[in-house]
């Protein structure tokens, strides 16, 4: 060691995620008090998430594809099926414009007609919310696209995130690209949440997490979200997801879902 | 629009991404064979910088100092290939 107050020596094995288990936490306790080697870290550890780009497969482990597949088949051919009406509704989709057109003639015919003013203001509103619905989905397909764009170039590294709980099925995947100091949650099989409650990913190296934001499940348990991290990515050791009171919480207080070590 | 815009920035990026593989190939190509053996045994194989020890039957001081000195001129040549490795 060139400097007894520094840890010169540890830097470069620990970018390389080289230490010792003792070490690391020595390191990273070190690491949290001093800015000098915590520059020096950050600066090793560009080098090494660089060489990320070396691998000689540019293809993501099986596992990731695996999931990943999962969860474009379950979704993408779902989607047009939230879009449509149940099958016992009188109006099908393919004769939607007959019915329609037909229920405007009638409109204009029994104009006054209490019911047909009804039925009609229905079917605006079923629209406008299909509409929604479409407005609120298009963004996600998006989202998935660059999700699988990012996993096949490998420009993301891949975190496991475990259930907290044995008996939970809950389980995740953290995607980091460090390009873009930008991080995407996706997570499967979550329990529901009971009303007034949200999930909440933190993060942190030391004893102070950072909030990466809420997030809902969907109703088949699955969920997304996207954070830029406002440190530099490698310095984060850890992530959890927990449940909250919906308005979120400033730190750590409810029931831990998912773990992940980074 | 958006589907082409997306489309093309794709294969920018992808082209891109290959660019960086070449010149990361390159770089890791042209240290010093020790260097890169014990980056490439810690990064790739996930080995501590004991287990490089031992397993090349080099002092743990030697292994340390060639993962330093790897990684400094690793930033060197990436940098002098225009890729840039800067802090936030």
């Amino acid at each position: 060691m060139t400097d007894s107050d520094h840890i010169d020596d540890l830097i470069a094995p620990y970018a390389l995620g080289a230490l010792e288990p003792d070490e690391l936490e020595w390191v990273e306790a070190h690491l949290a008090a001093c800015e000098r080697c915590r520059l020096e870290a950050a600066e090793a550890k560009e080098v090494t998430s660089l060489l990320a780009y070396a691998t000689p497969a540019q293809t993501p482990p099986a596992r990731v594809r695996a999931d990943l597949m999962r969860r474009l088949d379950t979704r993408i051919p779902a989607q047009p099926e939230r879009l449509r009406r149940p099958s016992t509704s009188w109006w099908a989709s393919w004769w939607r414009p007959v019915a329609l057109a037909a229920s405007l003639g009638l409109a204009v015919m029994l104009v006054g007609t209490a019911s047909m003013l009804r039925q009609m203001e229905q079917m605006q509103q079923e629209l406008h919310s299909e509409r929604e619905q479409t407005r609120v989905l298009a963004p996600r397909a998006t989202q998935e696209a660059q999700l699988m764009s990012m996993l096949i170039t490998s420009e993301a590294d891949t975190t496991p995130l475990r259930p907290a709980s044995e008996q939970s099925a809950a389980s995740g995947l953290l995607l980091t690209d460090y390009r873009q100091n930008k991080v995407v949650l996706m997570a499967h099989d979550l329990p529901a949440l009971a009303p007034g409650t949200i999930y909440q990913v933190w993060f942190g190296y030391d004893n102070q997490p950072f909030s990466g934001g809420v997030f809902r499940v969907e109703l088949d348990g699955s969920a997304s979200l996207e954070m830029v991290m406002p440190d530099y990515m490698p310095l984060y050791r850890w992530v959890w997801v927990t449940v909250e009171p919906e308005s979120g919480s400033a730190t750590p207080t409810g029931t831990l879902t998912l773990t992940g070590t980074l | 629009v958006q589907g082409i815009a997306d489309l093309r920035t794709d294969v920018e990026e992808e082209a891109w991404l290959r660019v960086r593989r070449e010149m990361m190939l390159e770089a890791l190509a042209r240290l010093p064979e020790a260097q890169r053996q014990v980056i490439e045994l810690a990064y790739f194989g996930g080995l501590t910088h004991v287990e490089i020890a031992a397993r090349l039957g080099d002092p743990l001081g030697t292994v340390k100092t060639r993962m330093r000195l790897g990684l400094l001129k690793l930033r060197e040549l990436l940098q002098a290939q225009g890729l840039e490795v800067t802090m936030r």
